[in-house]
């Protein structure tokens, strides 16, 4: 019986330390909200280049590098082909099958 | 974002066409390569042009007997259990179609070399006799 009675006094005097429902609720609400703000900054920030291209001027520009980078890359292609399709040209089977 | 999307796309797909038509205008017959790389005159390339159309006509031949002997060789294998004489022979015949074939080989490549600078005679060599040696890694 006396323990029981501790047990009663123990109870009576614990103060539960637990925020009020509703402000933790909206706490938690708040810091998810945040998480999806911090996402969406970032996820906008990583893109924010590709808007570049809209404007004109620097999408001519990027166009023009690019046309560049692809005539001087199928060039240098064209060269480095070259010996290969030299060597290949001497193999009999090569000829044969490029007569028939 | 749509629209930069979208002509970041455009400007890689021009890159890659570019890349592709360079590819194809700037690729030279297989001769224009070796009298640029060898740094040969108009005269020598149009000789060298004259040897690799006669050097076609003289391999043709060559590479027909050479397709009907590995063909008839085949029947004749699939046809036998062991190694009978007529497979022999046939091989022996693959074998002096093929050997040949690799003096002709080798006869142009040396005819192809005395058009080069001296200097240059070995390092072209080097870089056709594979197609006529089975290199066994020595070089």
């Amino acid at each position: 019986m006396k323990s029981s009675d501790n047990l009663a006094k123990l109870l009576q005097s614990w103060q539960p330390e637990v925020a009020d429902s509703r402000d933790f609720n909206r706490a938690v609400w708040m810091l998810i909200e945040a998480a999806e703000n911090r996402k969406g900054i970032t996820a906008a920030a990583i893109f924010s280049w590709v808007q570049l291209f809209a404007r004109p001027r620097i999408a001519i520009t990027a166009g023009a590098i690019a046309l560049f980078c692809g005539l001087f890359l199928g060039t240098l292609q064209a060269r480095s082909t070259g010996e290969d399709r030299y060597l290949q040209s001497l193999n009999p089977y090569t000829l044969h099958r490029q007569d028939h | 974002m749509k629209r930069g999307l979208f002509i970041l796309l455009g400007i890689l797909l021009l890159g890659v066409v570019a890349e592709q038509v360079a590819t194809h205008f700037f690729r030279s017959a297989p001769s224009e390569w070796l009298c640029h790389e060898y740094g040969l005159t108009p005269a020598q390339t149009e000789r060298i042009k004259v040897m690799e159309k006669e050097y076609g006509s003289r391999c043709g031949p060559f590479c027909t007997q050479m397709c009907e002997a590995n063909a008839n060789l085949e029947n004749m294998t699939l046809g036998s259990s062991s190694v009978t004489p007529e497979i022999k022979a046939a091989i022996a015949e693959t074998d002096r179609i093929r050997s040949e074939t690799r003096i002709v080989m080798l006869e142009h490549f040396y005819a192809v070399a005395a058009e080069l600078p001296p200097k240059k005679r070995r390092d072209y060599l080097l870089k056709v006799l594979p197609l006529v040696i089975e290199s066994c890694g020595s070089r």
